[in-house]
């Protein structure tokens, strides 16, 4: 059962480990960076739009199968 | 294969043999203070910079420099240099490989069983694990794979050595770890983003391009299969303290049981059998090893 659970932990992350790392770390990071900007953080839904760019960069990167 | 072909008694692999076992008895602690030490300089970071102690640039800095030193202590314990076939003293050799890894966050595990590979099949296309950074055509191609991640992506090697089940063992072995740091990783970064970039996330980039240039690229680069072909003697403008002194890489090929800091005594001692076996550049290694031995101008 264990192990099931970690090859299927695996194969998932193999294969959707750069979007989940686009979503929560870059996004997080886009958050945190927009707070700093007068400009950004005006931007309604401003957190929205950080985690949505961080998943599409890790989307991206899914597509071309590397980051750069 | 009978690696004496050619060579006279003079310079025979057990003579050469021995006195390299001369350079692998000394208890390495400097190496150890130095994983240690770095570990838990990086580790007293993290509260430094949350609580605003020390400002982030800073912190970037210093956790780029630990992580520049993170992986030789482990590369010691990889090769078990510190317990030197003592069971009792293997804690050390698990101790050290774990804890200065934390900064790379790579489980030592998976490096010790990939690196043992490289060793047994440097330079094979198919199985050497550092075959691809040796390949690229320039340092600056090396920084861009480390940081896309792809050279640290070991799991493809769990088909090549398939049939191998002491290397799947450790692999696996590794395995949990991995996934707590990515976890952690992302766990981190939810609630420290910037903390997480620039102490933990991008130091580790830094220190594994840092790594795999000087000790996989540089060392390795337009080499050969062989014992003393697969590795070579290079230059750098760098004095060789700032590289790990890795342009002494090839004795470490020849003999991983020889210390470290006791790898420049060895090649002075060395150096007749390296000149007679027709080692690229032995002849150039001067009698005495000094702060950058191999440097042209």
């Amino acid at each position: 059962m264990i192990q099931k659970l970690g090859s299927f932990v695996i194969s998932h992350i193999q294969y959707w480990g750069k979007a989940w790392f686009g979503l929560i770390f870059i996004g997080s990071v886009f958050n945190e960076l927009s707070k700093h900007s007068i400009y950004l953080a005006s931007i309604p839904h401003i957190s929205l739009w950080s985690f949505a760019a961080g998943a599409t960069v890790g989307f991206v990167a899914i597509y071309r199968g590397k980051w750069i | 294969m009978n690696v004496d072909q050619d060579i006279s008694a003079e310079f025979s692999f057990a003579k050469e043999k021995a006195i390299a076992k001369n350079f692998s008895q000394r208890f390495q602690w400097e190496m150890i203070l130095l994983g240690l030490g770095q570990a838990t300089v990086w580790l007293s970071l993290w509260p430094l910079v949350i609580y605003e102690l020390i400002p982030l640039w800073a912190g970037f800095f210093i956790a780029s420099l630990c992580a520049c030193f993170a992986y030789l202590p482990s590369h010691e314990a990889q090769h078990g240099n510190y317990s030197r076939g003592n069971p009792k003293r293997k804690w050390i050799d698990q101790l050290v490989g774990h804890t200065t890894l934390i900064t790379l966050i790579i489980p030592y595990e998976i490096l010790r069983v990939t690196h043992m590979k490289h060793h047994a099949y440097t330079n094979d296309p198919d199985k050497d694990v550092d075959f691809e950074i040796k390949e690229r055509k320039s340092a600056f191609e090396v920084i861009r794979k480390s940081f896309d991640g792809t050279t640290t992506d070991y799991t493809r090697y769990l088909e090549v050595y398939a049939d191998d089940p002491a290397f799947i063992n450790a692999f696996n072995k590794g395995l949990p770890l991995q996934l707590f740091y990515r976890a952690a990783l992302l766990i981190l970064v939810y609630f420290f983003p910037l903390p997480t970039l620039l102490i933990c996330w991008l130091p580790a980039k830094i220190g594994t391009a840092y790594t795999q240039l000087f000790f996989s690229w540089y060392p390795h680069q337009g080499t050969s299969i062989g014992r003393y072909n697969n590795t070579r003697f290079w230059s750098h403008w760098m004095p060789r303290y700032i590289n790990h002194s890795m342009q002494l890489h090839f004795v470490h090929h020849l003999h991983p049981g020889i210390g470290h800091f006791d790898e420049p005594k060895a090649i002075e001692t060395l150096k007749p059998f390296l000149v007679a076996r027709g080692v690229p550049g032995a002849d150039q290694i001067p009698d005495r090893i000094t702060f950058n031995p191999l440097i042209k101008f």
